[in-house]
């Protein structure tokens, strides 16, 4: 009979229900089993194919994208720390649309005391502020560094209409532009440079006391045009801080003007070294090409010497940038600059530094070398690096990434001596921020949109970079058992969430992705599916626009492999990896010959413990004793007694079997059921370490697809010859199981962090001396 | 810092602060500005045994405008620094709301890594306690994360510059999906 059910218990069951659904986040779920489909494809979430995005992850046929091109003159005025430029603008719709109207980007805003950042960032702990953010905080009140827009005019001078929207700018087109038309505009503009030391951003200036220069490294620093798309149409997200840019490609042509004892780094390639550099530093960039080795362009000596200068006049250095989407440049009299030509993949690039005396002796050592080590390994993952130039810059911004140049922030101490930690430190973000040309430089990801899809995949590809620096360098991210802690927190979002709405931003949209790589790689594809499909992705999409759904396609198009359950796992979930050993039961063939079964039955038995009662009753007179002619069949007969019937079946039994048959009962296998259990939702592969009686291993590797029926609990048949003594999940911790006291048979206690470290302090370094003294005269 | 401001300037002050701390969120390859504790309570010496890992390079800073020189963590001063330090900015308070004397232990200093190993003596018990987490609160953005363990029961307990203390409550260890059906 069906129990009615009251309305309003409808009503709670229905917004329950609600809940439920949304809570398991990416799931569909299935409510006469109870549970949701691990391996569901994700069809509801993926956009559908088109003509310009394939559903194997190609673009397609249909496929475009804008471009822009730029002819850009801009001053540095080194006294009062401001930068004035013009510049002219071909836009070209490539678009199959008609556009009325184009967006700008006017990043810069982002410095205005009332920008949608400013508005919008929630308050800090006041409870406990240091000095330093309250210097910072009054420093910053008082700065202004916004954009102050001068012109805006088309080809023929006439002014056009525009409207600023905060980090945004919308310029009204005189008449509609259509497809495959072209328009021409330039737009002037200034603003205030930021002082790094008080608001510290992805460009800015720092002041040097000791000598009262300034080293300048300027990014996002003109009107750049924001991306018209297939799939949102104009990327025109407020710049909030987190997302970075989402830009066309283009060729740009630079006039930078700066004082004449500076000396600049640019993206793009010189045009006029005859005017901005002396003979002898054009005779020793020419000798870079063949050295083999690092060679200084601007010695130690003369940037000490230019420090002490004072300018005579300006210089404007001319750069050209081809089939770029950004443009950055540093500028400073105290730079010193190394150079090396390289051939990466049979194509020459010249990797160049740039740094103050400050980060010496580490620079000259290391930058060039990190840029050129990361050409080498990104261009074998991915494609030949493109561009002529690749740049390192130290300054004061931590490490920020742009076309062909990019700044990175460690330096030595004062006394030129520097940590381990510097060193590595130093060595990483180099290699990070040179591969960002990778992604998303040329594959041009939507950053204002996924940040894991530069950073993630860049973190990655960092990781396996660092891995072919030295043996064991000492990666802080990309190995499973490093994302432990994160995937265990709670105040999670998952991967697929915008760049500003990301809590725990770094290990979201960097270690979180790149981890999952890495695993697809090691543990699920192998290296050579993993690598032939990854590099297929990035040929694919080289100078063009790919979106999540182009790579997860690609993914699986060119491995061969369904994945959609791993990138709903990994990428649009936040459940964790936790299988444990729940239980382990061992079941053995039943002898059929009745004296071998029966008797081993027997001794069974008599080996069961005899209960108090039986024992205690044993002494007691019995009245069948006292009365024999009580005993009958039933008193003598055993069951386990064989019989002739007994015999005769055996008999019978063994002539209807086979000799293979015959073989297989003669063989002596163990059958043994591992009950497993799927607590932290993640689906993951089982891998296990079986370890036998006589002490051998053996690796058992399940794909996730176990989890297919039911991702919560499975039991798996495991037949050996041996007896096991110990089974051992995720053995080479591969798959980030976050608790590994649940991942052995029998149980075993995994001792925290803390009690191993008190394990290790036991003794005191003379003990372990005296230790290794009496190892050795054993 | 003063927790009661006045009128138009508390307005003032609230935004400048939330302006600063957006303007400085750049740095592209560091955003990595979070510490992880692993606190394991054990019943048999009535204490929580905390193992928590930082960045070293924003330890050494820390203790640098603590003491205000330079001190290498693998020095035998920093000893002494990273203590006090912890006294200031972890702070375990027991249910009657007072602190629980904190002991030191030990640390081990990597490239990657700084672990700091220290006690805290709870003979009431871990019930209705509260931790107080700011370390490296000089780092903007900084998330630090103390996951608790007592034999089955676990939490994890996320600190922000948004919020520097919180109580201590376990949650079921089982994972938040829809309830199975065997088949």
């Amino acid at each position: 009979m069906k129990t009615p059910i009251h309305p309003n218990t409808q009503l709670l069951f229905a917004l329950l229900s609600c809940f439920a659904f949304c809570s398991i986040n990416a799931q569909v779920r299935n409510p006469k089993y109870g549970q949701a489909d691990s391996f569901r494809q994700l069809d509801e979430i993926l956009p559908t194919p088109t003509e310009a995005r394939l559903a194997s992850g190609a673009p397609g046929p249909k496929y475009w994208q804008q471009r822009a091109n730029y002819e850009i003159d801009v001053e540095l005025n080194d006294e009062d720390q401001t930068l004035t430029g013009r510049e002219t603008i071909t836009y070209q719709n490539v678009s199959p649309h008609t556009l009325t109207y184009l967006w700008l980007q006017l990043d810069a805003n982002i410095f205005s005391p009332t920008s949608d950042s400013s508005l919008t960032a929630t308050a800090p702990s006041l409870d406990r502020i240091s000095t330093t953010a309250l210097q910072r905080l009054q420093a910053r009140h008082a700065f202004d560094g916004s954009v102050q827009i001068t012109e805006v005019s088309d080809s023929k001078k006439q002014p056009l209409k525009y409207t600023i929207v905060k980090t945004m700018m919308r310029i009204d087109l005189p008449a509609p532009l259509r497809s495959g038309e072209t328009f021409v505009f330039s737009v002037a503009w200034n603003y205030k440079i930021n002082n790094s030391k008080v608001v510290p951003a992805r460009t800015g200036y720092e002041y040097f006391e000791d000598d009262g220069n300034y080293l300048y490294e300027i990014a996002h620093w003109f009107p750049r045009m924001a991306a018209y798309t297939d799939y949102t149409g104009w990327q025109h997200k407020q710049f909030l801080g987190r997302g970075e840019f989402t830009l066309e490609l283009g060729d740009y042509l630079l006039r930078i003007t700066v004082p004449n004892d500076h000396i600049v780094a640019s993206s793009g390639v010189l045009l006029n070294p005859d005017q901005v550099l002396t003979d002898a530093q054009r005779e020793r960039l020419e000798a870079a090409k063949e050295a083999g080795k690092p060679v200084f362009v601007v010695t130690p000596e003369e940037a000490a010497a230019n420090e002490s200068n004072k300018p005579t006049g300006k210089k404007t250095w001319i750069f050209k940038a081809d089939n770029v989407r950004d443009v950055a440049f540093a500028s400073s009299r105290k730079f010193i600059w190394d150079a090396q030509q390289h051939s990466v993949e049979g194509k020459d690039v010249m990797a160049m530094s740039y740094y103050p005396k400050e980060g010496e002796p580490l620079w000259s050592r290391y930058s060039t070398h990190a840029i050129i080590h990361t050409l080498n390994v990104y261009s074998r993952y991915t494609f030949t690096y493109p561009y002529p130039v690749a740049i390192s810059v130290n300054g004061p911004v931590g490490g920020m990434e742009y076309p062909m140049i990019c700044f990175n922030g460690p330096r030595p101490e004062d006394d030129k001596t520097y940590s381990k930690r510097t060193k590595y430190g130093l060595i990483s973000v180099i290699i990070h921020e040179v591969g960002h040309n990778y992604f998303p430089m040329i594959v041009n990801s939507d950053e204002r949109q996924w940040t894991w899809m530069d950073e993630g995949i860049n973190t990655f590809l960092q990781y396996l970079s660092e891995q072919e620096w030295e043996e064991n360098y000492p990666s802080r991210r990309g190995r499973p058992k490093d994302i432990v802690q994160y995937m265990r927190s709670t105040r999670q979002v998952p991967i697929m969430t915008n760049s500003e709405s990301i809590l725990q931003f770094g290990n979201n949209a960097y270690a979180k992705p790149a981890t999952a790589l890495n695993i697809l790689r090691e543990s699920i594809l192998g290296r050579e599916l993993f690598d032939f499909a990854f590099k297929e992705f990035a040929t694919r999409w080289e100078f063009k626009r790919p979106t999540p759904s182009d790579f997860f396609r690609t993914m699986e198009d060119a491995s061969g492999v369904d994945l959609d359950w791993f990138w709903r796992g990994w990428f649009y979930g936040t459940e964790h990896t936790d299988i444990g050993i729940s239980n382990l039961r061992l079941y053995t063939l039943e002898s059929p010959d009745p004296d071998v079964e029966k008797t081993e039955k027997k001794k069974e038995r008599d080996a069961e413990p005899e209960t108090l009662s039986t024992k205690r009753d044993k002494p007691l007179p019995k009245r069948v004793d006292q009365f024999p002619e009580l005993k009958d069949f039933y008193n003598d007969f055993d069951k386990l007694d064989v019989t002739e019937i007994d015999r005769k079946n055996f008999k019978e039994f063994m002539e209807k079997l086979d000799d293979d048959e015959k073989q297989l009962l003669n063989e002596n296998r163990n059958f043994y059921v591992v009950d497993l259990e799927n607590l932290g939702g993640l689906v993951m592969p089982v891998i296990f370490d079986i370890q036998f009686d006589d002490d051998t291993h053996e690796e058992l590797r399940i794909p996730a697809e176990i989890w297919r029926h039911n991702n919560r609990r499975v039991s798996k048949l495991i037949i050996t010859s041996k007896p096991i003594a110990k089974l051992t999940l995720d053995p080479h911790l591969e798959t980030a199981d976050v608790d590994r006291e649940n991942n052995h048979w029998p149980p075993q206690i995994v001792k925290s962090r803390f009690k191993l470290f008190k394990d290790k302090k036991g003794k005191n370094d003379m003990q372990k001396a005296r230790g290794d003294e009496d190892e050795d005269k054993q | 810092m003063r927790s009661q401001m006045l009128g138009r300037f508390d307005v003032t002050f609230v935004v400048v602060c939330a302006l600063f701390a957006c303007a400085s969120s750049s740095s592209s390859a560091h955003p990595f500005h979070v510490s992880f504790a692993e606190a394991e309570w054990n019943a048999g010496t009535k204490s929580l045994e905390v193992a928590l890992k930082l960045h070293p390079n924003d330890l050494e800073q820390a203790l640098r405008r603590l003491t205000k020189r330079r001190i290498k963590l693998e020095a035998n001063a920093a000893e002494a620094a990273i203590v006090k330090y912890l006294r200031n900015t972890f702070v375990v308070k027991d249910k009657k709301k007072r602190n629980a004397a904190l002991t030191w232990v030990g640390s081990e200093i990597s490239v990657k890594e700084a672990w700091l190993y220290f006690e805290f003596s709870l003979p009431d018990g871990l019930e209705n306690i509260s931790i107080t987490n700011s370390v490296m609160s000089h780092v903007q953005g900084q998330k630090n994360t103390v996951f608790i363990r007592d034999g089955k029961r676990r939490t994890t307990l996320v600190f922000s510059e948004h919020q520097v203390a919180l109580p201590v409550k376990f949650t079921s260890s089982k994972p938040q999906t829809a309830p199975l059906i065997t088949p």
